[in-house]
């Protein structure tokens, strides 16, 4: 037996494989599905036109830090090729066997995710606190209204049972008096509007 | 022992020293290292100075190409070689000494050899550096071999059937460095899991394999120059040795 025969049935100790890890797929699978919701993300800020929140860094990351078409292109290729390498490592158990190079692959694509991990969890403690705050303001006024109402609502309706007959009586005693009025003086009205016409027909019949 | 090529001290000739004659000295009931294994065999090895001499030449150009291909090894002089397996008792461990044909790790086409050593033994290998056998010794816990041999391992060295191997060669297991990576990698894509909202429904599992409990092996790699005349007899080289 000689050198050659004792490589050629050998392997390296170090890619002897480990037990599948099970964190390091989830790990792998979790790290894809992140690199999928930024590239929602990332679509939802190409897609949008008007009436888009521009503010700080909601802006920035649903236009991708400025480069909404760099960036979007650069997640699909990351996507494609975790893809790809999902499907050789069958679903990234392979990977978590095979010695150092598989992990390292693995652990490469767990820090790479890292970048939208973080990126997400900043657009959504943004959206939160914007949703906080305009959910105090609405809650602020809304208590506010409902305290005035409340407080007020007793007022205004013994005012308007106060009030309420005096109208009646004042409406009794008033309308009668308006409507002969209006019968006196209606025609005298119409004949008042009736004289400036007639005297418009007179002056235009020489120029007829 | 050590991950690294042996750096046996070297006389003149490239060899370790010896009596002029490479006669031989005797056994000691106990041996310590692999390299006395195959020493403590090599009584009653007479040559003639002429051979020795010859010998002498034939190990330094050995040693002198393995250092051209900056894989060096070391000489332990001319010897008996064992062809079947045998068993060294010693004081803290016992050592099995095979061919490499008969090793059980070889048979099943995954020795496993730290990638380390592995370059050096293939840089001898490019480099042509002849070895008509190669042996291997590994190292075994004390307790083991009386547990599957027939005959408990007392005294000096036992012959092995190569069948008994199996039992006293065990297969390592994963690398301690690919265990601890894969520990390391587990644990963080544990932690962005837990970030991306899977906390709670990823069951951590152990990433390693579980421990080698049987003992260490630390396999020594010797190469085999047959001399002439002497079917039993070689000149012996320590080419590598690991710890795994």
């Amino acid at each position: 037996m000689s050198l050659g025969a004792l490589l050629d049935n050998s392997v390296a100790h170090e890619r002897i494989p480990v037990a599948v890890d099970r964190r390091l797929t989830t790990g792998a699978w979790a790290g894809l599905a992140l690199l999928v919701v930024q590239l929602l993300v990332l679509h939802i800020g190409r897609s949008a036109t008007d009436g888009f929140a521009t503010w700080g860094i909601v802006s920035w990351a649903f236009t991708g830090f400025g480069h909404p078409e760099g960036a979007y292109t650069l997640t699909q290729g990351v996507i494609v090729a975790g893809l790809v390498g999902a499907v050789v490592t069958r679903g990234f158990t392979r990977a978590a066997t095979v010695g150092h190079s598989g992990q390292l692959g693995l652990l490469a694509a767990g820090v790479a995710s890292a970048v939208p991990t973080a990126w997400i969890l900043t657009v959504l403690v943004a959206i939160v606190v914007a949703a906080v705050v305009l959910v105090a303001i609405g809650a602020t006024v809304t208590v506010l209204m409902v305290g005035l109402g409340i407080a007020v609502a007793p007022a205004v309706w013994r005012f308007c049972v106060a009030v309420t007959p005096v109208l009646w009586r004042t409406a009794v005693a008033v309308l009668p008096v308006l409507w002969r009025l209006t019968v006196a003086v209606l025609p005298a009205v119409q004949l008042l509007l009736w004289i400036p016409k007639l005297l418009v027909r007179i002056l235009r019949l020489p120029f007829r | 022992m050590s991950d690294r090529p042996s750096t046996h001290a070297a006389s003149r000739s490239g060899c370790r020293p010896r009596p002029a004659a490479f006669t031989a000295h005797p056994a000691p009931a106990l041996v310590v290292t692999s390299a006395d294994l195959l020493l403590a065999g090599s009584h009653g090895l007479d040559l003639p100075p002429a051979r020795l001499e010859e010998l002498r030449h034939q190990s330094r150009c050995t040693l002198a190409a393995a250092e051209r291909a900056r894989a060096p090894i070391s000489c332990l002089g001319p010897g008996f070689v064992p062809d079947r397996p045998r068993l060294y008792p010693a004081a803290a461990s016992d050592w099995v000494l095979t061919p490499l044909e008969d090793d059980p790790l070889h048979r099943n086409g995954r020795f496993p050899i730290p990638a380390k050593a592995r370059r050096h033994l293939g840089r001898l290998h490019r480099a042509r550096i002849s070895f008509d056998d190669v042996l291997v010794a590994h190292e075994i816990p004390k307790d083991l071999a009386p547990s599957v041999l027939p005959v408990p391992a007392v005294g000096g060295a036992i012959e092995l059937d190569p069948a008994d191997l199996a039992d006293l060669i065990v297969h390592p297991g994963p690398a301690p460095s690919t265990r601890r990576f894969a520990a390391t990698a587990g644990n963080i894509a544990g932690a962005i899991g837990r970030l991306a909202g899977t906390a709670g429904k990823v069951v951590a599992t152990a990433a390693v394999a579980p421990i080698l409990t049987v003992g260490c092996l630390d396999p020594v790699i010797f190469g085999i120059q047959r001399i002439p005349g002497e079917p039993h007899a070689g000149v012996i080289y320590e080419l590598v040795r690991w710890e795994w």
